[in-house]
């Protein structure tokens, strides 16, 4: 399955924790009761899971959706894509393909790109120097 | 304009307007709404206006969204305030 080239590249992150570039794989589709777009990926490299209270278990799916009105990931029709990132806290979303609220916790905002190029110009933009206000 | 350069999203409402930014904005715990960056838009090339879509649930997402490229480069930064409480 890894061997497989991904179908995407996420960046997320702030500038005080800029991440690399993470390829993601398209898994499943998942809905709630307001849309049918959120999209399940499986990652690398995976997210240290300490941060979020997981002690050594690492994340290595993350729910992916839309974060910006009128687009969807289903297909993704704009390069690069913003999403909102989330980390699943309940594992049978992945049953019954539908989330509620509290089944996930959202831990960022991200763009997609489609290639590993193209995202890791984002990320060494991110950690440029900002220019100070004047 | 109110935003993150690094991010490239902004909003055109002050955040102090809104009852719940955080809810509104669909910001995450990871942003500490601690500060507020205040600039104006000096290049309008490729900039998108939109919304931002609710988050898991259907919450959130309400106010205006404005996506600007390399924003380094096209928003004059005029302050960069701190928020108490955060928002």
């Amino acid at each position: 399955m890894q061997n497989l080239e991904p179908n995407f590249y996420l960046v997320s992150g702030e500038r005080s924790d800029p991440q690399s570039p993470t390829a993601c794989w398209t898994e499943l589709r998942l809905r709630d009761t307001v849309r049918d777009d959120y999209m399940l990926v499986r990652i690398d490299p995976p997210i240290l899971g300490q941060k979020y209270g997981l002690g050594a278990l690492n994340i290595d799916h993350l729910i992916l959706s839309a974060r910006l009105a009128g687009r969807s990931l289903y297909p993704i029709k704009e390069w690069p894509c913003h999403v909102y990132v989330m980390r699943i806290v309940n594992d049978q979303i992945l049953k019954t393909l539908f989330l509620g609220k509290a089944d996930v916790q959202m831990i960022s905002w991200g763009t997609l790109h489609r290639t590993f190029e193209e995202a890791a110009a984002v990320v060494s933009a991110l950690v440029e120097p900002s220019t100070p206000p004047k | 304009m109110f935003g993150n350069p690094a991010g490239g999203s902004f909003t055109t409402v002050d955040p102090a307007t809104v009852g719940d930014f955080r809810t509104a904005a669909g910001l995450y715990p990871g942003n500490t709404g601690e500060f507020v960056l205040r600039g104006t838009l000096t290049d309008t090339t490729g900039v998108t206006t939109t919304t931002a879509a609710p988050g898991p649930g259907g919450v959130g997402g309400t106010i205006p969204e404005v996506i600007v490229p390399d924003a380094k480069n096209k928003i004059d930064v005029t302050s960069v305030t701190g928020v108490h409480p955060p928002l």
